[in-house]
């Protein structure tokens, strides 16, 4: 079955391990991938492509090793298979020049600082993608018990 | 007739001065039938400056001096230099004095109105040579006291502008002191602050660390109790124990996985919890006497908190190194010199300086050194501003040399070596320079007081810094010898 991925990108194996658990909680609809940095990201994406699935929601740390996650960002926004994917910074150390960047550049949705409290990062996820399958998906029934309930039968409704 | 009036005038100029002046003197009162003299007190005014004067002095006795009121100063421009006759320039310009006139002792004079004189002059052809002779001889004396007050006054403006140019630089070097007094109070509370936070955190990390130690002993304890222990607590072991394996290894692992057992969900869920061959997980179900899905679940619980644990020692590992560094860095516990090796501040500074380092190759090319006796920290400041430059001179991306050598003449060398641009050949000259940054001017490639600064503290201990720049190879240099000046050697102002 095609699904849809929430990618984080974070270099350190701890935060990383960290962020991936913290988003339990939408396991059994999205499928959760991990890339340690943005060579690694693009292998994910790739295979992800060539399977039928799409991106629906990327955490990128910015310090990465190799590319910045905001020049990544950029990147990934200007190429079609990405362009809907919605983005969110999650660093501790991107200073306002970048930010702005990633803002103007990559439509850069959200920016959380670390460390993160874990409601705030369940409310933004949710919101972002319930954002993307509204705008996506021609299904939205599957993501009512995961995703903002309320606000996607009111879509539902409209329909 | 011309050849009678000509031998008048050489005649009186021949006579010596007193002579001169006597002989006037005694043919005017003659002829104006010995008035009486008038006499002034010492500072009383005889007359003021641009005024009508129908008269002339012959000075008999005492000195007078002759100033005009520039800014509301009396400026003097002739006391030694008057001469006998005052009142000359009215005399020669319409009746208008020049000057002021002013008795500086109490003095005795003749006073002539210029009415009478003219008809003495005329009346008298010995009296008119005489005269003029005196009057020549008093302008010519004039005359030369104003070149002496011209070059006076050029002497003058040279030294008010060599005080000037002083002064401007005693400003400059104030500035600069201040500058370095500024900066230096900075650090020095940084370091305060740095060390009391270092210390503080010191107990919460300790508790930290052995929480998740005692955590790790009684979850295997616990673990050990339940049935089929044993599995689990192997299983945690091998859990606290893992090395973090890359995304992409976990990826691999998984397609392997997914191919073995053609099932996706149970193959990511294998790779989380650390089972690599579909064996393992048969062999684990076996021996917890249970199916493989409902045994990976148990499994799951324990390694969830296994890797929780390791997280949380592996980081409060790096808290702990970096809370020493800190503490090492800043020692501002430690006030008298100790026998100190370089190389652990080295370290310290780059440890502190990691995150800047993930994309830069440190290569330390450390040569043996004998201890040197510095008070702890000093040098710190030194090594983070000159790995800082470097590190912003590559952008954060290269190659960094840090080499330490014993030198043959008993010194110690630092070389901090950066893989960046170079200076600009332009720029070189400058960058020890206090006022010099290119950061501020929007130039790329910036260093600011912190040069100027570390020069100042190496200098104290009796070291140099020096550098040399190649595009690809910029090497500051800074030696230190064995043992610091005992008296501090004087700070240095000009590179």
């Amino acid at each position: 079955m095609n699904q849809i991925l929430i990618l984080c990108i974070e270099d350190e194996s701890e935060v990383r391990d960290a962020l991936v658990r913290d988003l339990a909680p939408f396991r059994p609809v999205f499928r959760i991938e991990a890339a340690e940095d943005a060579a690694d990201a693009r292998t994910v994406l790739r295979e992800a492509e060539a399977a039928g699935d799409r991106v629906g929601l990327i955490l990128c740390d910015h310090l990465l090793p190799g590319q910045r996650g905001v020049d990544l960002l950029i990147e990934l926004h200007r190429e079609p298979a990405t362009r809907a994917t919605r983005k969110v910074l999650i660093t501790g150390q991107a200073g306002l020049d970048d930010t702005i960047r990633a803002i103007n550049q990559a439509g850069l949705q959200h920016y959380i600082a670390k460390p993160w409290q874990p409601a705030d990062l369940h409310a933004i996820v949710r919101n972002q993608l319930t954002d993307y399958v509204m705008a996506n998906e021609e299904e939205l029934l599957p993501y009512v018990s995961t995703l903002d309930g309320p606000r996607l039968l009111e879509a539902l409704a409209k329909k | 007739m011309p050849g009678s009036e000509h031998p008048v005038f050489t005649d009186g100029l021949h006579l010596p001065e007193p002579e001169l002046e006597a002989r006037m003197i005694r043919e005017l009162d003659a002829f104006l039938g010995h008035p009486p003299r008038r006499r002034l007190e010492a500072g009383a005014l005889l007359f003021g400056e641009d005024v009508e004067l129908d008269s002339l002095w012959i000075l008999l006795d005492g000195q007078v001096r002759l100033f005009r009121t520039i800014q509301g100063q009396e400026v003097v421009f002739h006391s030694q230099t008057v001469g006998r006759i005052v009142g000359l320039l009215a005399f020669a310009s319409r009746n208008r004095s020049f000057f002021a006139c002013r008795a500086v002792t109490p003095v005795t004079l003749l006073e002539i109105r210029f009415e009478d004189l003219s008809r003495a002059l005329e009346s008298n052809p010995a009296l008119l040579g005489l005269f003029s002779a005196v009057l020549l001889r008093s302008m010519a004396r004039r005359n030369r006291r104003l070149v002496e007050l011209q070059t006076e006054v050029l002497s003058l403006n040279q030294t008010l502008a060599a005080e000037r140019d002083q002064l401007a630089r005693t400003l400059r070097e104030l500035q600069q002191a201040q500058a370095l007094l500024v900066e230096s109070e900075k650090m020095a509370t940084l370091g305060q602050i740095a060390a009391g936070v270092a210390h503080e955190l010191n107990n919460p990390i300790a508790a930290i660390a052995r929480a998740a130690d005692f955590l790790g002993q009684d979850l295997q304890r616990l673990a050990g109790s339940m049935p089929g222990g044993d599995v689990f607590r192997e299983h945690l072991a091998r859990t606290l124990a893992q090395k973090p394996t890359s995304t992409r290894e976990q990826r691999e692992a998984r397609a392997q996985l997914a191919r073995e057992t053609g099932d996706e969900t149970l193959a990511s869920r294998m790779v989380e919890i650390g089972l690599a061959h579909k064996a393992e997980l048969e062999e684990v179900a076996r021996q917890l006497a249970q199916r493989p899905e409902q045994a990976l679940e148990t499994l799951a619980g324990f390694h969830q908190v296994g890797a929780a644990l390791r997280n949380i020692e592996r980081c409060a590992r790096r808290i702990t190194d970096l809370v020493q560094s800190l503490r090492s860095y800043a020692r501002a516990d430690e006030p008298d010199p100790r026998e100190t090796d370089l190389r652990e501040g080295l370290d310290d500074t780059l440890n502190l300086l990691a995150h800047r380092l993930r994309e830069v190759e440190v290569d330390r090319q450390y040569g043996d050194l004998p201890p040197v006796s510095i008070r702890g920290g000093e040098l710190n400041q030194v090594w983070t501003n000159l790995i800082v430059n470097a590190l912003d001179a590559m952008k954060n991306r290269g190659r960094l040399v840090v080499r330490t050598e014993a030198l043959p003449s008993g010194h110690m060398a630092v070389h901090i070596i950066d893989s960046g641009p170079g200076i600009p050949p332009e720029h070189k000259a400058r960058i020890f320079d206090l006022q010099f940054t290119t950061r501020q001017g929007r130039v790329e490639f910036g260093l600011g007081l912190g040069l100027a600064i570390s020069r100042n503290i190496v200098t104290r201990l009796g070291g140099t810094l020096t550098v040399e720049s190649s595009p690809g190879c910029t090497d500051f240099c800074v030696t230190l010898p064995r043992t610091p000046p005992v008296r501090p050697v004087p700070q240095e102002t000009t590179p």
